[in-house]
């Protein structure tokens, strides 16, 4: 029970300024289920992912049973006994639970595939958990929970020794999670396995972990016994000694209410959220992964379709079916993916700047002059780091690129920004700095709406908070009620927000 | 499904005009028909992996020249059985060859199938073109083209014999065998079958060179049944091909659909085409009927597909 089937030793892992994963030492053992926690950003997701190969690049020495490995490949992974269990990844959808289990090492008899020994062989696995599942039907027809199963069954027909599932619970409802949990159980008890298990519930890992890892800010903070911790020694161990440390801008005069949502539903989303942003304010929206925060923007953009509530914008009902509609109003958004939705990669600084200020530039031939020169005061203003203005967006740090983003709604002139997770990725430095823009923006009198599952973030920039559970507003937060552990704590779902939001 | 549509347009056809379903109007539609649903066979194959074969048309025009070709170089040279012999291997090595292009820049250099096989479509009808200027040229060898001609029990052609003979055996390699669960895993998540330790780059190439090879034997069919090897013959065949797959299910995003839907697809699509004179609708609007059922077909495709989706 106590022999050691994975060690990892020093790993570290960075990316462009940040530094993920630090010296990280970490063992797991034969049968048991090792539970890791931290917040978003912790490092635990980056930590499975250099373990099962998405990540070749790591320092550090991996061991499995003794032996030192160097992963450099998910397939190498895999062949070595490691493996992420990621039904979307793994699961042909139009192909059967039979045949997916068996996908790359079919029975055969002659050249034929052997259906029928197939379909006994993943019978007899898949059984052991839940009888009720069809092996026959294409996949996609199975709920979340049945690919799940179908997946671990492919990863056991596959003798691997090692399952990862990072965040596996997070799509499933209450009966769901307890047929995964005594999937997980009998696997224990097959005793030369041993399961990684990533989840934000706290409380999931007094159900079945055996050991917990905690990771804050890249580092592993400790590994304990799950008998010997309880939920709030988790939760200390998880923010560690936490000082609010707090951007100060000048007080500015609050405007009038530039942004007003009443009543907002969003069908298995959002229900009843009600929001407001003034001018000269910067308003947060805390919440976890799942927590569905940032539907409020795509609800805001016409991204989703509104079926209960209204939203108001300088006064006036708005009513938008696309994103354009938004910004012609004057609103800007920072979306999460900026590489992807926030910016063109492959052209320059300038022409990204102007984008969502063509419109009014329409009138005559565009100005590569006045472009230029606008884009210039801006590089200027924000302190974006950039050989020229006509250099490639794609070349610039996460950092760089998200003020580019922010210098594009700039020259829109929007009343309103709407930034999701605004510095996720981004070194702590250019962080200040982006908060520092933002205050300058709600000093000028714009209104800010700042949506981040980053606390410190949070509590660092907003004026008032709203703090999101599970599709609903659980608490508004103002002044010096704005702090960390709080929130933190409200933000915790109980671990039954999936049947919550299909309920809903 | 597609079956239904058929029947009823056959109800409708019987019903409208005098006659149309003959003995020969029913070997017309089966010999071209059947020509083109080789094309339709290796169409299937590639889009079944997520792809698309755009050269299909002229590998068969290719084929059908090397044909013409083989039967004048080697006429004085060996008896005709063994020509013929040799243009069969000659024409589904030049097939081979395109198709093998095309696997090799969309496994190994990571081309997009779409423009990939433009490249094949463009080398196919150069080569095919290089070999008498363009100019189409008679088959030397007449009892190839009686052969091709005959027609079992008068009114099934050998190709259409042939065609089902093929599509029975892909068929039964596309359910039975691992590689052809291999296609329709590929077709269905690249990732997930890499993940399973499935050789994607090989499986892949092996289907463009197949799609080559039915394309191939295609235009040798081809050539028999028009009595020419002509670099042109083939021309806008690749747009049959996709229209009659899609019509017959195989998905555009691959990893749905069976070959013989497919197959039942260009029977349609070809009877359509032989009605289209008997409904006095001038014969220059026949590829703008192929192009409207192919948006058509897609069309009703791509809802399915997101009505599955929003189902799901």
């Amino acid at each position: 029970m106590n022999e050691i089937l994975l060690r990892a030793e020093n790993i570290t892992k960075s990316f462009p300024g940040v530094r993920a994963l630090d010296s990280v030492n970490f063992e797991l053992r034969k049968g048991e289920l090792h539970c890791l926690v931290g917040e978003n950003g912790a490092g635990k997701t980056t930590f499975v992912k250099v373990i099962y190969g998405a990540y070749p690049d790591y320092d550090g020495e991996i061991f499995l049973n003794g032996d030192k490995i160097r992963i450099t490949h998910p397939l190498q992974a895999r062949e070595l006994g490691i493996a992420a269990i990621q039904q979307h990844r793994d699961l042909v959808p139009h192909l059967s639970g039979e045949e997916n289990i068996f996908l790359g090492m079919e029975e055969t008899k002659g050249i034929f595939i052997d259906r029928r020994a197939q379909n006994e062989r993943a019978r007899k696995i898949v059984d052991r958990f839940d009888k009720s599942i069809g092996l026959q039907v294409p996949v996609k027809y199975l709920t979340v929970a049945e690919q799940e199963i179908v997946a671990i069954a492919k990863a056991l027909v596959r003798r691997h020794r090692i399952l990862i599932l990072d965040e596996a619970t997070a799509p499933l409802d209450r009966n769901e999670r307890k047929v995964l949990f005594d999937v997980l159980n009998e696997m224990k008890r097959e005793g030369d396995i041993g399961i990684i298990f990533i989840s934000h519930h706290i409380n999931e890992l007094f159900e079945i972990g055996d050991r917990v890892t905690v990771f804050k800010d890249g580092k592993l903070v400790a590994t304990k016994d799950i008998k010997e911790v309880n939920f709030d020694d988790v939760v200390q161990l998880m923010i560690g000694q936490k000082e609010r440390k707090r951007f100060t801008k000048k007080k500015a005069s609050l405007g009038e209410e530039i942004l007003k949502i009443t009543g907002l539903s969003v069908p298995g989303a959002l229900s009843d959220i009600d929001v407001s942003v003034r001018g000269g304010e910067i308003v947060g929206v805390a919440g976890r992964l799942g927590s569905n925060k940032e539907k409020i923007a795509e609800a805001v953009f016409g991204l989703v379709p509104i079926t209960k509530g209204r939203v108001f914008f300088n006064k006036k009902p708005l009513l938008v079916k696309r994103p354009e509609g938004a910004i012609r109003k004057g609103i800007g958004l920072l979306p999460i993916d900026r590489r992807e939705e926030g910016l063109i990669l492959c052209r320059s600084v300038a022409e990204n700047v102007v984008l969502a200020w063509l419109n009014k530039l329409m009138k005559r031939f565009l100005s590569v002059r006045l472009i230029n020169f606008m884009t210039r005061d801006y590089v200027g203003k924000l302190g974006i780091k950039t050989t020229s203005v006509n250099q490639r967006v794609e070349y610039l740090s996460g950092g760089n690129q998200q003020k580019v983003v922010m210098a594009k709604w700039l020259t829109a002139d929007a009343d309103l920004l709407i930034l999701l997770e605004p510095t996720e990725g981004i070194d702590v430095q250019t962080r200040w700095d982006i908060y520092r823009i933002l205050g300058e923006l709600a000093e000028s009198g714009k209104g800010i709406l700042v949506i981040s599952s980053d606390l410190e973030e949070i509590v660092a920039l907003s004026d008032r908070v709203y703090v999101m559970s599970d599709g609903r507003i659980v608490e508004e937060l103002k002044g010096d009620k704005i702090e960390y552990r709080h929130i933190f704590n409200k933000t915790i779902s109980d671990g039954t927000s999936g049947s919550e939001r299909r309920g809903a | 499904m597609l079956i239904v549509v058929y029947i009823a347009l056959a109800i409708f056809i019987t019903i409208y005009t005098d006659g149309f379903f003959s003995a020969f109007n029913i070997g017309a539609i089966l010999g071209l028909g059947s020509i083109m649903g080789f094309l339709v066979l290796g169409e299937s194959l590639v889009m079944l992996t997520g792809g698309i074969d755009l050269s299909v048309g002229y590998c068969a025009a290719f084929s059908s020249v090397i044909t013409a070709w083989t039967m004048i170089a080697f006429k004085d040279l060996l008896p005709p059985s063994l020509i013929v012999a040799l243009l069969i291997v000659l024409g589904i090595m030049g097939g081979a060859f395109i198709g093998l292009i095309n696997g090799l820049s969309v496994a190994k250099l990571k081309i997009p199938p779409l423009i990939a096989t433009l490249g094949g479509y463009g080398i196919a009808y150069g080569l095919a073109e290089f070999v008498f200027a363009g100019i189409p040229t008679r088959l030397e060898i007449e009892s190839f083209s009686a052969a091709v001609r005959v027609k079992v029990f008068h009114i099934f052609p050998i190709s259409s014999i042939l065609l089902a003979a093929c599509a029975v055996v892909l068929s039964l390699v596309l359910w039975k065998v691992k590689f052809g669960r291999y296609v329709y895993a590929i077709g269905g998540s690249k990732s997930a079958a890499f993940l399973s330790g499935i050789k994607v780059d090989s499986v892949l190439i092996w289907c463009y060179v197949l799609s080559g090879i039915f394309a191939a034997i295609g235009g040798l069919l081809l050539a028999g049944w028009m009595r020419v090897g002509d670099a042109r013959a083939g021309g806008g065949y690749e747009f049959i091909a996709i229209t009659a797959a899609v019509m017959g299910g195989i998905s555009l995003f691959g990893g749905e659909g069976n070959v013989w839907d497919a197959v039942i697809g260009i029977m349609t699509l070809q009877t359509i085409r032989k009605i289209i004179p008997h409904l006095r609708i001038s014969t220059f609007f026949e590829d703008g009927i192929v192009g409207a059922i192919l948006l058509i077909a897609v069309l009703v495709s791509v809802v399915s597909v997101k009505r599955m989706r929003a189902a799901a």
